[in-house]
């Protein structure tokens, strides 16, 4: 399944939001636009949906309460929607879609209150509250349909899809210095600490095969990469990733995780996650850390990915500031969003005809849309 | 794509190459840049190739895409400076053998390409033929449109390093065997 088209009202810093999906979708914007807060609507409905600790009380907790999620702008409407379409792919239309819409209770403990839930499939409404018995017990509204296994039998398929949701914004120093820093694992695992363990949980022919495949990715992008393996440390049992350069006199050691460069380690991690699951992939800037020219390639190395997998192409959303990125011509430009702040938050866009006009003329992405950001980004240092 | 064509006809022709950082993309930044490359081709040789695109009112020809560029000044010594006609794809398309190699089989390929409309299109059409493995990299198909695909140019500057041969090609085409001939010395 694919996320197809998304419709947003009050969600942080959107008052209001109606934007496509493709398979590969890149969102561009300046400085403090929105590009994380939007990532963050799927983290959302993964973390209502979740077998294990979901729900949508907890979700609005952890993101600090509903007054933390409202768009500031919505002054008179105190709530917060999000419809969401999928389908089987691109080209068929969207057999499911899914609302939420949810405010706070005015009265008692304050809670998030549902204040409409509807599932369609094929246009067929599966589910629309609330019903009868939410009138009758107005506390059942504080719990999605959606996170309860006994109401979302109908439509199971989608709530897996959203808990399937994967975010990744790896920082290669929690994994390095994992040991040391001794940090707590956050759920879901958003910054990447927990990858090795991810990468130890695979049965050994899945994990071997799927580390050849990797390895033959990196040392066509990363210069004199060979090849990589996964071991266990025998003292102390703790799962490790070790490579080996070709520029390495012949029966020099292989290199552990730790002493990667930061940027092979977002990539392999990146590339990883890529063939782990089915469902949406959010990326945040995976330029970071990385050489241009190799920038350059990641939409090959997502395409090649996708390709070697034996399931179907894995929908990525990602966020990116990288010219070199952009650059390369090859990019769907359909699947290219512009966040563009305003007096009132952000609104959101998918390329004009003019700009259409000039991507056929041969430009890239990046020499059309990126001066737009950059003058955005400009005249907020004039103001400083 | 221009880049790694320059750095195989100057191998082939047997220049030293330095090392030198991309210091501008595009043809706009090129043309920009010109005086300065003029510059540096009074202390070293400096091989560029620009594409010579659809002829225009301004700019009908190759000599008179070199005077807007020079602004009539003498070009230094040092400076090589090539037009592809009419982009550097028809110098690609012009090695048979080699083209053959990457499409597999017998694609029917034009004897003439410095004359095409359009090189780049006739390449991407060409290109559809590929196996699949390698079509969904090079080539987007966009409703009835082509457009180049993601590994586009990482494909094609690969496969000109490997196998295109600017001599062979030089056979088909006349803007690349001046070059040719010129680097040769």
């Amino acid at each position: 399944m694919i996320v197809t088209r998304l419709l947003l009202r009050n969600w942080r810093n959107f008052i209001e939001v109606d934007i496509p999906l493709h398979e590969r979708t890149y969102l561009l914007g300046a400085n403090a636009s929105g590009k994380s807060n939007l990532l963050d609507v799927f983290r959302f409905l993964r973390d209502v949906s979740k077998s294990q600790g979901g729900g949508i009380q907890k979700a609005m907790h952890d993101r600090g309460g509903i007054q933390k999620v409202r768009c500031l702008h919505a002054r008179n409407d105190p709530e917060v929607r999000i419809e969401i379409h999928l389908s089987e792919s691109l080209d068929t239309p969207s057999d499911w879609r899914y609302i939420l819409a949810f405010r706070n209770e005015a009265r008692g403990e304050h809670r998030i209150s549902v204040s409409s839930e509807e599932v369609f499939h094929n246009d067929d409404r599966l589910l629309l509250r609330p019903d009868k018995e939410d009138t009758e017990d107005p506390a059942r509204l504080t719990q999605t349909a959606m996170e309860q296994i006994q109401a979302n039998l109908r439509f199971r398929s989608l709530a897996k899809h959203f808990e399937g949701i994967t975010y990744l914004h790896l920082i290669p120093q929690l994994l390095k210095f994992g040991d040391r820093i001794g940090g707590q694992l956050l759920e879901g695992d958003p910054f990447g600490q927990g990858f090795l363990e991810r990468v130890a949980r695979e049965p050994k022919h899945i994990r071997d095969s799927r580390l050849k495949k990797l390895g033959e990715s990196l040392s066509w992008v990363v210069p004199h990469f060979h090849e990589l393996r996964f071991i266990k440390d025998r003292a102390t049992g703790h799962p490790h990733l070790e490579a080996r350069y070709v520029h390495h006199r012949p029966g020099a050691g292989w290199q552990r995780e730790d002493q990667f460069s930061d940027g092979t380690l977002r990539l392999l991690a990146l590339l990883w996650i890529l063939y782990e699951g089915d469902s949406l992939l959010l990326l945040e800037e995976p330029e970071l850390s990385l050489n241009n020219s190799i920038v350059q390639q990641i939409p090959l190395l997502f395409q090649r990915v996708n390709r070697d997998r034996k399931k179907r192409p894995r929908q990525i959303l990602t966020s990116t500031h990288s010219e070199a990125l952009l650059s390369n011509e090859g990019i769907d430009p359909r699947g290219v969003l512009l966040l563009e702040p305003e007096k009132e938050g952000t609104s959101i866009r998918t390329i004009n005809e003019r700009e259409a006009a000039l991507l056929r003329d041969g430009f890239s992405v990046s020499e059309v849309l990126l001066p737009a950001i950059a003058l955005e980004t400009a005249k907020h240092l004039s103001a400083i | 794509m221009s880049e790694s064509v320059g750095r195989k006809i100057a191998t082939v022709t047997g220049w030293n190459i330095i090392e030198q950082p991309r210091i501008s993309n595009g043809k706009s930044k090129l043309q920009k840049n010109f005086s300065k490359y003029c510059q540096i081709a009074k202390r070293e040789a400096v091989l560029l190739i620009v594409d010579m695109d659809r002829p225009s009112k301004a700019c009908p020809c190759p000599v008179a895409l070199i005077e807007e560029w020079t602004g009539g000044n003498a070009i230094p010594p040092g400076m090589f400076f090539r037009i592809a006609v009419r982009e550097v794809e028809a110098w690609l398309l012009a090695d048979h053998e080699a083209m053959r190699n990457l499409l597999g089989g017998q694609p029917k390929l034009s004897s003439d390409p410095d004359n095409m409309e359009d090189p780049k299109r006739e390449l991407l059409n060409l290109l559809k033929r590929v196996k699949k493995y390698v079509r969904d990299d090079v080539v987007r198909v966009s409703g009835s449109n082509l457009f180049q695909g993601v590994g586009y140019n990482a494909v094609l500057e690969k496969w000109v390093n490997d196998t295109w041969s600017p001599e062979r090609a030089a056979q088909r085409s006349e803007s690349l065997k001046r070059a040719f001939y010129r680097l040769h010395g």
